[in-house]
């Protein structure tokens, strides 16, 4: 198990810490539920060092056509300085990964962040579908997302960059301590908020200053939570190789008749399944893989700090609609829940 | 905690009166996180030592709860159905799972096999 720039920062501060992606993380510091609601009400801030933030350097236009045959959305809309939402998927339609892509033009490079778990899968598939010049930040950068609606007031007097201009899916360069670094109006909460990217020799510090401006430590639990509230996939639960991209929430990163990876295996396929959300009443925490009576079976789930019931995200047969009472079987119980729309929560 | 006995699997067992009272210790309860739900046997039903009687179940993890001694189970701590954070709370009182009524036929080889705290303490600076 790898650990991140910050191991020392979190064993300060008494975290849980927990094994994630091949690495150690917290998976909380005090209370994971506490941790969720500064982040609903306040602001708190996660180690993502874990991410996989690689730069791709090299001729941009030369890079723009050979990214727009493996990935599924349009390069062209992370023109000027924006962030892109999009799969990459395998030659028979499978997910290989869910990403986001960005360009910065003051280095006229793209950039992708990649899944801890498939950044060496990922890596590999760049290098064989021609990409050069790949600099890979995975061990000298570290990524720390500030989540929640004071996050960008209270990261203020710590990042310096032009705040004005950093508007939501765009990234665009900041300072800290002469450190020059890399922030994005982005990240997995449902909240405003920022991803930032800089050195690991000024990262800790950096942690210790947004620490003190109020921004509270928050672990994987809380990430988990907040990201299942806000109806956001997780790799390995909402999205894999084997799960149909068209039965993921996502369907319009796939854009149609534009020829990318996986399209004409895609075009195949009958579109059999939808990704929804199931809220209970019963004390319960629903897990991966616990089936529904009905059909399909849980993603996702867990307590929800905000409503204050067990939620999930399941897939299930085209059949199975909003609003219906469906049975779920959890450790041997049969439990109620009705199906909901996602997300959750909506901000 | 002088009074309670600690199996390796994190339950302690103490003495109360004829009874035995049966929990999970503070360094089970801190590596599970907060306690959304507990499953706890009914009352007149046989534990068996070793044997598992019901679960604890965190955000992160389910955990089954095995019973340090062999009885029958007297009363069960019904404030836990919906309130499970006792649990995270006061692990060592007031949230406490069962209570047992021995098998006199076991319980002094049973309890024989059980740590102190201190030894308990030195068990968990091993894991």
């Amino acid at each position: 198990m790898k650990h991140t720039a910050l191991y020392e920062e979190h064993e300060a501060l008494g975290a849980r810490m927990i094994p994630f992606g091949g690495y150690t993380l917290p998976g909380w510091y005090s209370h994971a539920s506490a941790e969720h609601m500064a982040v609903r009400e306040s602001a708190g801030m996660f180690d993502i060092a874990h991410m996989g933030f690689v730069a791709i350097r090299g001729d941009a236009v030369h890079n723009a056509a050979l990214l727009q045959k493996i990935v599924t959305n349009d390069i062209a809309k992370t023109q000027p300085n924006s962030i892109m939402y999009t799969f990459l998927l395998n030659e028979s339609g499978g997910i290989l990964d869910d990403v986001m892509v960005g360009y910065n033009p003051l280095e006229s490079a793209y950039y992708m962040i990649i899944n801890a778990a498939n950044k060496s899968k990922i890596m590999a598939w760049l290098e064989a579908h021609g990409l050069t010049r790949l600099d890979p930040q995975f061990d000298s950068h570290s990524l720390i997302a500030i989540q929640g609606p004071q996050a960008i007031a209270a990261a203020t007097p710590v990042i310096h960059t032009d705040w004005s201009a950093l508007n939501r899916f765009t990234g665009q360069a900041c300072r800290y301590a002469n450190q020059e670094g890399f922030v994005m109006r982005s990240g997995y909460t449902g909240e405003d908020g920022i991803e930032v990217l800089f050195p690991n020799a000024v990262v800790p510090a950096l942690w210790r200053d947004l620490q003190a401006q109020g921004i509270r430590p928050c672990g994987l639990l809380a990430r988990d939570s907040l990201r299942i509230e806000a109806g956001l996939p997780l790799y390995g639960h909402e999205l894999s190789e084997t799960i149909n991209p068209r039965h993921t929430r996502y369907p319009w990163v796939l854009k149609w008749g534009t020829g990318f990876m996986g399209e004409s295996a895609l075009n195949n396929t009958p579109v059999t399944q939808h990704t929804v959300g199931l809220r209970f009443t019963d004390r319960c925490l629903p897990r991966q893989g616990d089936a529904i009576r009905e059909g399909g079976v849980i993603t996702s789930g867990t307590l929800s700090p905000v409503l204050q019931v067990p939620i999930a995200m399941a897939m299930v047969p085209l059949t199975i609609s909003i609003g219906q009472s469906v049975t779920v079987a959890i450790r041997g119980r049969h439990i109620p829940a009705t199906v909901v729309k996602l997300p959750f929560i909506l901000r | 905690m002088e009074n309670q006995q600690f199996t390796e699997d994190h339950e302690w067992v103490c003495a109360d009166g004829d009874c035995f009272v049966i929990g999970i210790s503070k360094y089970a309860v801190d590596e599970l996180g907060e306690i959304v739900y507990v499953e706890l046997p009914e009352i007149g039903s046989l534990v068996t030592k070793g044997d598992e009687f019901g679960s604890v179940e965190s955000v992160k993890t389910v955990s089954g709860i095995y019973s340090p001694i062999s009885g029958t189970v007297v009363s069960v701590n019904a404030d836990l159905i919906n309130a499970p954070e006792q649990i995270n709370q006061s692990p060592y009182e007031d949230g406490w799972l069962i209570k047992v009524s021995p098998d006199p036929h076991t319980v002094a080889d049973d309890m024989q096999s059980l740590m102190s705290y201190d030894d308990y303490k030195r068990f968990i600076d091993t894991l």
